[in-house]
């Protein structure tokens, strides 16, 4: 920023007079370039200060009155004289103006700024109008089917629509050999990944065509960020050796700075296939039905996405009916473009969050506009004055603009202050529902948008009011003489009454839906998952070795059954330690279900039927008695279940029911497809009652539970505790270093905040439309109390006669409040029809409450109205105490 | 005949008077802030100078343009007769006032 702003220069040329202008200017100019020579901060925001002092000083704001009228006009617009004058004058106007507003504005802009970076703005990538992801899908499996690399070979020799075909695979790394062991994710990517996102290197280099090949050194490119956060930016580090689950791995490169939105979490870094073993296995590299990549098209230029859908349609086709076993029935592929799949998830819930502030926003224009007609009924004097003396209707006009021109821009400054507080809780909020949540920021297009929402308004408040001009002038000016008070026309004072009853209707909504997500919460809260999360502390230790063999997978069993055997005898020696347990899933994460293939004996699955969404967890014995999980049938697992012994397994309630229905599975065998020992009939011994696996709203999950002493055990490691369970957890990290130095270890937490965690997002939803609903009610009863005190007002003369004729004074009150009520009634009406028609909208966001509740519906009908009686009241008691001597003779 | 003179411009016109020949709008700003302990509003400094320059208390006249001042040319003031007479005036008025007496520091 070397140059000083080229806008200030302009305006202040045109805001000086001539004799001045270039002194000021080139002073400015000269200042500005001496603290730029001695690096002090800011200079444009000193020279915009500068510029904004001499727009509001006296001697050179004015307005040149000999200029003509469309120059007079704009210099009108650029001097904040006006506005100064007027926050003089009528600073409760002014700043009641700017806080209504900048509120509304402030909830507004910073919803915005969440769907302008997720639902707006195009991938920084070049090609990203090109890009789409590509999946399959089978019948009866919900979630997405990925590609083997036969698959894709397919596709890439037989596609003519898709330019380039990019493959990805999610991989979760244990790195050692740069500070303490960590987990990372990456990706497992090749050469063309780099070069379709035009992703470049900072230093060093990107993966090669080279880097594919069977014999190429491992190799890996860290991002920008991961580079900073885990190496420090050491420029260094290119050629350095570290190791990534037990493989050698060297960095060649790191990346730009930028955005990285492949796969299901952030990529920290990028690993050649030849980091991994199972990648460049046989199952990996020759089996059609292993499917472990995700896919990327870039579509060629000019074709359409429903070309290329339709072409690779007809491609699949073709592979099913060649190969019959490798696709089961229903399979299909789907094209969508990349960034559709990325805000997918956040979609909805962020548009009906702009929804709801839209409507915050309704309610403060509402309430600004009735700020606006009340003020201009007290200023009807000075305006009919000014009308009479030969200020046009264009005068006027531009004196309104000019006034709330300033009051909207403080306005909208204000709303971009309050939505900067909350751009943080508002990107971790977004980050659950899309890996675009580092598009949110305050950029120039929501600077725009605020600023634009500002002017509209000061436009709308300028020119919707009536104003006295021409011959309407005289009458104007002889209605506000006479006797020197001040009326609201019939016309005024019913859209008063409109738009606060329109306040009223829109904060009846926008307080159903947080009614609405707040009950949602408590449900989610009160779901009992079916064990007991209190003072149990659970964290992950997982191995670092790469597994590709059955050797090495044996290897690495032994060794994991070392460390956890040692790891939960030392810490049940531990004072206060109840019970340990380790299992292979930790309990509310929320975690993908695979479909499985069963063999049960004497029922439906036999291995060929369709799959079933299941959990298999690998647990020790202590599992069931640690969690507090009660055994309903059968027996838990005990010491005789060792790895010679009969393999046995667990089943839960909802798994016996939909693989036995009423028979009594103890004793039947069952094998799934998801263990790595299938084709093991297992013996079920025992039958458990079911828990909420992923949490309160992912419901019952049939489970298969293995003996950790049968299989690989953990690396889910849970410890009940008589006390407070941290206590422990500060030595457990110390002791898994000393059992295993290149073991990670991470997730350190209590099941209690798990479970916080796992609901954190409906209570998010519901803390955010709380604040929005609490924000318009208090605008909607500030609104009331503002037009019935106005009412009040108006009607001091004739609450005095009444009085004077013998009217009690619970009589007055009575009516003022019945005003007060009545309007706020028809709000409620509006509201609530509104209300029955919207609510629908949240449904998705629900759990275990209808969108038209009635309880809600009540309670926030009652609460409506106390509200409005009280913002009445206030108004309303001073009516009982107007004296009627006082009344009458002053009216 | 004398014009009753305001605080700033009083100091202005000092401050003028400490720069001599190359005195114009900033560094007659950054004099003020350095013998000020309160702030100086930049656009009462510049109605200051026109005022004191209808009083006739200073004359002004232009440099040559300037690149660094985006090609705008520095107005430079200097002191008349009359305001050198006022200044004398007004400090023998201080001095003589002050002799003998001190504010206590609060």
């Amino acid at each position: 920023m070397r140059t000083p702003p080229p806008l200030a220069i302009a305006l202040l040329r045109r805001m000086l007079p001539p004799d001045d202008r270039d002194e000021v200017a080139g002073d400015l100019i000269e200042e500005f370039a001496t603290r730029v020579d001695v690096g002090r901060r800011f200079p444009r925001v000193w020279f915009w200060t500068q510029t904004v002092l001499f727009m509001c000083s006296a001697g050179f704001g004015a307005a040149d009155a000999a200029a003509p009228g469309g120059k007079r006009f704009l210099m009108r617009l650029f001097s904040l004289r006006p506005a100064v004058r007027l926050f003089r004058q009528d600073a409760g106007y002014a700043l009641a103006f700017i806080v209504t507003l900048g509120l509304g504005i402030g909830a507004t802009t910073a919803i915005f700024s969440a769907v302008e970076g997720v639902l707006i703005r195009p991938l920084p990538y070049p090609h990203a109008d090109r890009i789409a992801y590509v999946e399959q899908s089978t019948q009866g499996h919900s979630g997405r089917t990925l590609f083997s690399f036969v698959d894709i070979a397919d596709y890439r020799a037989q596609s003519k629509t898709i330019e380039d075909f990019v493959e990805y695979g999610d991989w979760v790394f244990t790195m050692v050999g740069a500070g303490e062991p960590q987990i990372v994710n990456g990706g497992l990517v090749s050469a063309n990944y780099f070069k379709v996102l035009t992703i470049r290197p900072l230093l060093g280099r990107t993966l090669t065509l080279e880097d594919n090949e069977r014999q190429a050194p491992p190799v890996c490119v860290l991002t920008y960020e991961f580079w900073r956060a885990a190496f420090g930016g050491n420029r260094s580090v290119v050629g350095s050796v570290i190791r990534l689950s037990d493989v050698p791995t060297t960095i060649v490169g790191v990346l730009e700075p930028g955005s990285h939105y492949a796969g299901t979490e952030r990529a920290q870094l990028y690993a050649s296939y030849t980091t991994n073993e199972h990648y460049m296995g046989a199952a990996m590299q020759n089996s059609r039905a292993h499917r472990m990549t995700d896919l990327y098209a870039l579509v060629k230029p000019g074709v359409s996405f429903d070309t290329a859908r339709a072409e690779l349609s007809g491609i699949s086709a073709s592979l099913r009916a060649a190969y019959p076993k490798a696709y089961p029935a229903g399979y299909t592929v789907t094209l969508t473009p990349w960034r559709e799949v990325l805000v997918h998830n956040a979609r909805p819930t962020l548009l009906i969050l702009m929804g709801a502030v839209a409507l915050v926003l309704l309610v403060a224009c509402a309430n600004v506009g009735n700020l606006t007609l009340a003020r201009l009924v007290r200023r009807g004097r000075e305006l009919a004055v000014r009308a009479a003396l030969g200020a046009s209707a264009a005068d006027l006009r531009a004196q309104l603009l000019a006034e709330h021109l300033v009051l909207a821009l403080a306005g909208s400054a204000l709303g971009l202050g309050v939505a900067s507080l909350t751009l943080k809780m508002l990107v971790e909020y977004t980050a659950r529902m899309t890996l675009r949540a580092d598009a949110v920021n305050l950029n120039g297009a929501v600077l725009a948008f605020s600023i634009a929402i500002g002017v509209a308004s000061a436009v709308v408040f300028a020119w919707v009011p009536r104003l006295p001009a021409g011959d309407a002038a005289g009458a104007a000016l002889a209605d506000a003489t006479v006797g020197g008070r001040t009326t609201l026309n019939r016309g005024r004072r019913r859209a008063q009454r409109a738009l606060v009853a329109l306040q009223v209707a829109v904060s009846f909504v926008v307080l159903v839906g947080a009614g609405l997500l707040v009950r949602t919460f408590a449900n989610l809260q009160d779901v009992t998952p079916g064990f007991d999360p209190s003072a149990v502390l659970e964290f992950f230790a997982p191995n670092g070795s790469a597994i590709s063999n059955a050797t090495q997978a044996r290897a690495a069993a032994d060794r994991d059954r070392t460390v956890f055997t040692a790891l939960v005898a030392t810490l049940r020696a531990y004072p206060g330690v109840i019970a340990v347990a380790t299992s292979s899933r930790a309990p509310f994460e929320p975690g993908q279900i695979f479909p499985s293939y069963l063999k049960a004996e004497r029922s439906a699955f036999d291995g060929t039927t369709a799959p079933l969404q299941m959990f298999s967890l690998v647990v020790s014995a202590d599992y069931f008695s640690t969690l507090k999980i009660a055994v309903t049938r059968g027996r838990a697992f005990g010491p005789n279940d060792g790895a010679s012994a009969t393999p046995v397994a667990i089943v839960n309630q909802a798994m016996a029911r939909s693989v036995f229905g009423d028979e009594n599975p103890i004793g039947r065998h069952i094998e799934s497809s998801m263990m790595a020992t299938f084709n093991t009939p297992r013996e079920i011994v025992g039958v458990v009652h079911d828990i909420r696996e992923i949490g309160g709203a992912g419901g019952v999950i049939p489970t298969l539970y293995v003996p950790g002493t049968q299989a690989t055990p953990g690396p889910v490691v849970l410890i009940r505790t008589t006390g407070d369970p941290t206590v422990v957890g500060r030595d457990a990290a110390q002791l898994v270093h000393t059992l295993d130095p290149t073991r990670p270890i991470t997730g350190l937490q209590t099941l209690e905040s798990a479970a916080a965690e796992q609901i954190a997002p409906s209570r998010l939803n519901a803390t955010l439309f709380s604040t929005f609903a609490l924000l318009a009610l208090s605008i909607a009863a500030l609104g009331i109390g503002a037009v019935i005190g106005f009412s009040v007002t108006q009607r001091t003369r004739e609450f005095g006669i009444r009085m004077a004729l013998g009217s009690r004074p619970i009589q007055i009150l009575g009516g003022v409040l019945r005003e007060g009520l009545s309007i706020a009634g028809a709000g409620l009406a509006v509201g609530a029809g509104a209300s029955l028609l919207l609510a629908g909208l949240l449904q998705r966001m629900l759990f275990d409450v209808a969108p038209i509740d009635p309880l809600t519906f009540v309670l926030v009908g009652a609460l409506l109205l106390a509200v409005a009686a009280v913002a009445a009241w206030i108004p309303a008691r001073r009516a009982t105490r107007v004296d009627p001597s006082v009344a009458l003779r002053v009216g | 005949m004398m014009e009753p003179l305001g605080e700033l411009e009083h100091l202005i016109l000092l401050a003028i008077l400490r720069i001599g020949p190359e005195a114009y709008g900033v560094p007659i700003l950054d004099e003020l802030r350095r013998h000020t302990r309160r702030p100086v509003l930049r656009p009462s400094v510049y109605l200051a100078l026109r005022r004191l320059e209808d009083k006739g208390l200073i004359t002004s006249r232009l440099g040559d343009p300037e690149p660094r001042r985006g090609g705008r040319a520095r107005k430079y003031v200097e002191l008349t007769a009359a305001a050198r007479r006022q200044l004398r005036e007004s400090q023998r008025t201080l001095q003589s006032l002050w002799r003998g007496v001190r504010v206590d520091e609060v």
